[in-house]
This record gives structure tokens, C-alpha cells and sequence, in this order.
């Protein structure tokens, strides 16, 4: 039977670049605008508050509360056909950045919105470190 | 009656066939649709003047100018904001030919959602071939996940929106069960003669939670289209009444094209759209006769009618009860079967439903004395449209 690789973030994508290698660190790291301090995430090109295009990137801390999920019983793509069911979780962290990660434990169904998770780090390759969310 | 705003008017309505498997290609079906709301209208379609193709990249102006052999095209675009795209057209189309640009607008959408690449199979190149807005955070943040369709989407709406408001479940199901029952009053309807219990509706495997399979939309082969005149022109018609646009508007939610991250994932483009469009209209909620609701899922149909302003944010499983949407109840929805039970035409099945209701001609499926009409269309990350049509 035919395998399909996972799909991964884009390493030639220079506005991701950031948090890419940053989850290669074990870090959480999004967007602070250098001209008004904003927050911003997911990245963008353009600050939204002030317009601006120079940013920072910062780390955030690695715990927070589930803001919404998803628990999958159909892959939409084969990689996940062996997972099924999964959870796919947002967490909120601190400034109210909210961020994407997997839920891949037996107990998936049971993931409730304001549930406490950590972040924990997948190695893929040399280049890939997913997201995953534990409950703390 | 007349409203300030009654420029523009529909004139003609198109469908194809609604099927599951076709030899047709997307152009050619949309083409059909056009030339059929060309015929509907009594209007030559070499004279059409106007193209709006909402969603979709399978036609582009030259095909409607070489099968319609229109002589002098002056005026096209192309609306992109997925299943927003057919009303937020219908608008456009009105002010088009309001402004004296074009005269007469076709506006059309459709194509092989089934026998072309489905949403629904799992087919590992649904992560490149689909051209969703914010390809960066699609790519990056969300297929890596196994977050690759719509119906993944929409859940994340739903469970904060169970979770904050405590609803019913139970709404879900009512849309369900009511669009099919009206499914089979339509004799265009996919399900017209299937029937569903809410014993099926509870024995429906969940696909992502909380939506069951009768939750979410079909994938169908088809094409839709809609003729507009400024409303001068469309009486001096004679096949059928106009029905006239008394106002519409589209909107879009803040972080457009990222869900997790907008301040409230509750806020969607109709809650700012809805309010607009009844101002617009100079009418209130309590004159609407019934509503043609976006229905890619259940839940969101629920979702509308509470940022409509129909009910109370969290009431809406309450508001559909006891027969409140049916034909014959307080605001009948979907009255077509919706894409839920008829077809999945980008919502464009929607408008011409409506047409169909004003003109009087909607079959066993007619809401009686039907004077004034809502289409909602909702795309892509939370973009929504709203028409307000009335006779």
C-alpha cells in the first residue's frame, strides 16, 4: 500500500521561518511589532494596528486553555487514517494568542473547551518539530 | 410595494439537472445555467451584457462570451469568497446595472463538486490543489494537524459555541430532518426521494464532532444562474414578475482568513452584513416571509439565524422548534431542500428558490402569500452576504 509522507510547514517560507525553527528549539515563538509592541499571530506581513512591516519575534509561555477543538473520525488526508479518532486543539496562551497543535491521547474525546494543556514537541526531520498538546 | 432601493431586479432564473456522477465539465454546466436563465427570461443571450462568476475558477468571461455569442461584453468579475460568492454576485449584479454599466447581468456558480476532486474523500492532494484564502497559515498552521477541510473548520465554530452557550444539540437535527422533508417537495432535489428519520439522524456516524454525516452538505454536479435588469427593463418583461432586490450587503470577520485568532470565533462576516442589509431594505425581521439559509452544515444555519438577529445567540435550537422553519410555520427555511438535501450549487440554488417562492411558482413547496424573501450566503473563513427579494 501506497504511504503518504505527513504534511509539513514550508521551510522556504520566510514569514514562517520563525516559529519553525523556533519549535525545533522547544520554543513558541509569534510576531511583535517593533513600532507598537503588538502581539500578532499567526504572522503576517503587515501590522494590522499601526501598518507597519518590522517585527520581533518573541517566545510565549507553553501552557493554556483549550479555546475550541476539533475530534476527527475522518482523515482528510491518509497520514491521519491511522490516528482517527484525533484531536486537532487550540490553546489559548498568554496575550490571547491562540495556537494549533494535536491531541493524539486515548482519552481525545473527552477534550473539553477551558482544559489546561502543555506543549510538547514532536520531532519529524532536521528541519520539522510539530506541535503536540497534553493535558497538564 | 417599493422600496428606495428597488433598482435592480432578477428576471430569470437557470438550473441543470442536480446529480451525484456526469460526463458534463463545470464550464459546460455553468454555461447550461446561463443559457437556461436566458430562456427563462425571454431574453436573447447574445444581448447579455454582464457576467458575474461567483466561486470557482472552472469558466472565465471568453467562455460566456463565445457560447452566448454576446456582442459587447462591459462589465465581468469574479466574487471569491467561497459559499458568500452567489449573493455577494447578486449584489453586485444589482448596483451593476443600477449604475447603467451593464444592462444585463448574468450571475452563475456551480461545477463538479462531486464527480471532480470531493471534499469529503480524503485524497492526499485535497492540501495543494484547493486555493483557499491564507495559504501561508493553511500550509503552516493546519494541514500539518490534519486540518485540511471545511467540515474541520466549522467544528472549531461549533464547539465554542456549544461550550460558551450551553445549545441544544437537538437544532442541528431539526435542520436536518426539516430540509429534507422539503427536499422531497422538489422535484430538482438530490434527496427528493429519500426519506430521513431522526432515528437515522442519531445512527449517522459522527465525521469530526460534533457534526454526524446528515450534518453536512452534499457534493453534487450542477450549475445555477440568475438574470438581472435594472427593475425599468424587467417590467417591461413579460414571462414572468420580476423580483425585485430591495437591498443586500456582505461582510467579513476580523483575522479573515484565520479562525482560532479573531477576537470571538462567534463573529461572522453576516453579523456585521445582516443589519446592514434590513437597513438597507427598510424593512425589519418580522416582515420576512421566509429565509433561504447557507446550509454547508447544520449548525450554521443556526448560527445565522441567531447573528441575523432572528433569535437570541444560543436560543436558535429553541427558535427551530416545533415546526417554526417548516413550510406552513412562523419563517420557513430552505424550502428547496437547501445544500443539505437539494445540491450543493454554491448557494446559488438558494437564490433562484427564492425566485421561485416570489413568483409564486414554488410548486407543493410554495410559502403562502410570500411577499418578502432572505438569502444568506456564508464562505470561505466566516465571509457572509445577505439579500433581501421581494415581489
Amino acid at each position: 500500500m501506497h504511504t503518504y509522507p505527513r504534511p509539513l510547514p514550508d521551510t522556504d517560507n520566510r514569514l514562517y521561518l520563525p516559529y519553525i525553527q523556533g519549535l525545533k528549539k522547544q520554543l513558541l515563538l509569534v510576531q511583535k511589532c517593533l513600532h507598537c509592541a503588538d502581539l500578532q499571530w499567526p504572522p503576517r506581513e503587515f501590522c494590522p494596528s499601526c501598518n507597519k512591516s518590522e517585527f520581533d519575534w518573541i517566545e510565549v509561555q507553553q501552557e493554556g486553555e483549550v479555546y475550541t477543538y476539533s475530534i476527527v473520525y475522518r482523515a482528510p488526508h491518509p497520514w491521519f487514517n491511522s490516528k482517527v479518532p484525533y484531536g486537532i486543539v487550540i490553546v489559548e496562551l498568554e496575550n490571547g494568542v491562540r495556537m494549533i497543535g494535536n491531541y493524539f491521547e486515548e482519552d481525545v474525546e473527552n477534550i473539553e473547551c477551558g482544559m489546561k494543556m502543555k506543549a510538547q514537541f514532536e520531532h519529524v526531520n532536521d528541519d520539522i518539530t510539530v506541535l503536540k498538546w497534553k493535558k497538564v | 410595494m417599493s422600496y428606495k432601493t428597488d433598482a435592480a431586479a432578477i428576471v430569470g432564473v437557470g438550473e441543470t439537472e442536480y446529480v451525484r456522477g456526469t460526463e458534463k465539465t463545470g464550464r459546460q454546466l455553468i454555461l447550461e445555467s446561463a443559457l437556461a436563465a436566458c430562456v427563462d427570461a425571454g431574453v436573447e443571450p447574445e444581448s447579455v451584457d454582464g457576467v458575474i462568476m461567483a466561486a470557482g475558477n472552472m469558466i472565465t468571461n471568453e467562455d460566456f462570451i463565445a457560447a452566448l455569442g454576446i456582442r459587447d461584453l462591459k462589465f465581468h468579475s469574479h466574487i471569491k469568497i467561497g459559499g458568500a460568492s452567489s449573493v455577494a454576485g447578486l449584489i453586485v449584479a444589482a448596483h451593476i446595472v443600477a449604475s447603467g454599466m451593464a444592462s444585463k447581468v448574468l450571475v452563475t456558480a456551480g461545477g463538479n463538486s462531486y464527480s471532480g476532486l470531493r471534499l469529503g474523500s480524503g485524497d492526499p492532494s485535497l492540501s495543494k490543489s484547493i486555493a483557499w484564502p491564507g495559504k501561508d497559515i493553511r500550509t503552516n498552521l493546519e494541514y500539518p494537524y490534519g486540518m485540511v477541510v471545511p467540515m474541520q473548520w466549522y467544528s472549531l465554530h461549533a464547539n465554542r459555541w456549544f461550550y460558551e452557550t450551553k445549545a441544544d444539540p437537538k437544532g442541528m437535527e431539526i435542520v436536518s430532518l426539516t430540509t429534507r422533508k422539503h427536499a422531497h417537495l422538489n422535484k430538482k432535489a438530490y434527496f427528493r426521494n429519500k426519506t430521513l428519520t431522526s432515528a437515522d439522524y442519531t445512527s449517522s456516524p459522527f465525521l469530526v464532532k460534533p457534526f454526524r454525516l446528515l450534518d453536512i452538505c452534499l457534493e453534487t454536479d450542477g450549475a445555477a444562474a440568475v438574470l438581472v435588469m435594472n427593475s425599468k427593463e424587467a417590467k417591461r418583461l413579460r414571462k414572468h414578475s420580476p423580483v425585485f432586490i430591495a437591498g443586500g450587503a456582505e461582510g467579513h470577520p476580523d483575522s479573515p482568513d484565520d479562525l482560532s485568532n479573531r477576537d470571538s470565533i462567534l463573529s461572522m462576516g453576516i453579523t456585521k452584513a445582516a443589519p446592514r442589509a434590513f437597513e438597507i431594505a427598510g424593512i425589519t425581521k418580522d416582515e420576512v416571509d421566509f429565509a433561504q439559509i447557507y446550509d454547508c452544515f447544520t449548525f450554521i444555519v443556526l448560527r445565522q439565524l441567531e447573528e441575523m438577529g432572528f433569535c437570541a445567540l444560543g436560543e436558535s435550537p429553541e427558535f427551530v422548534k416545533d415546526g417554526r422553519i417548516e413550510l406552513g410555520g412562523q419563517l420557513p427555511i430552505n424550502t428547496h431542500g437547501g445544500l443539505l438535501s437539494q445540491a450543493h450549487i454554491t448557494g446559488m440554488n438558494h437564490v433562484v428558490e427564492a425566485v421561485h417562492q416570489l413568483r409564486g411558482d414554488a410548486g407543493k413547496a410554495q410559502v403562502e402569500d410570500a411577499r418578502i424573501g432572505v438569502v444568506t450566503g456564508y464562505g470561505d473563513f466566516g465571509d457572509g452576504s445577505i439579500a433581501i427579494l421581494h415581489n
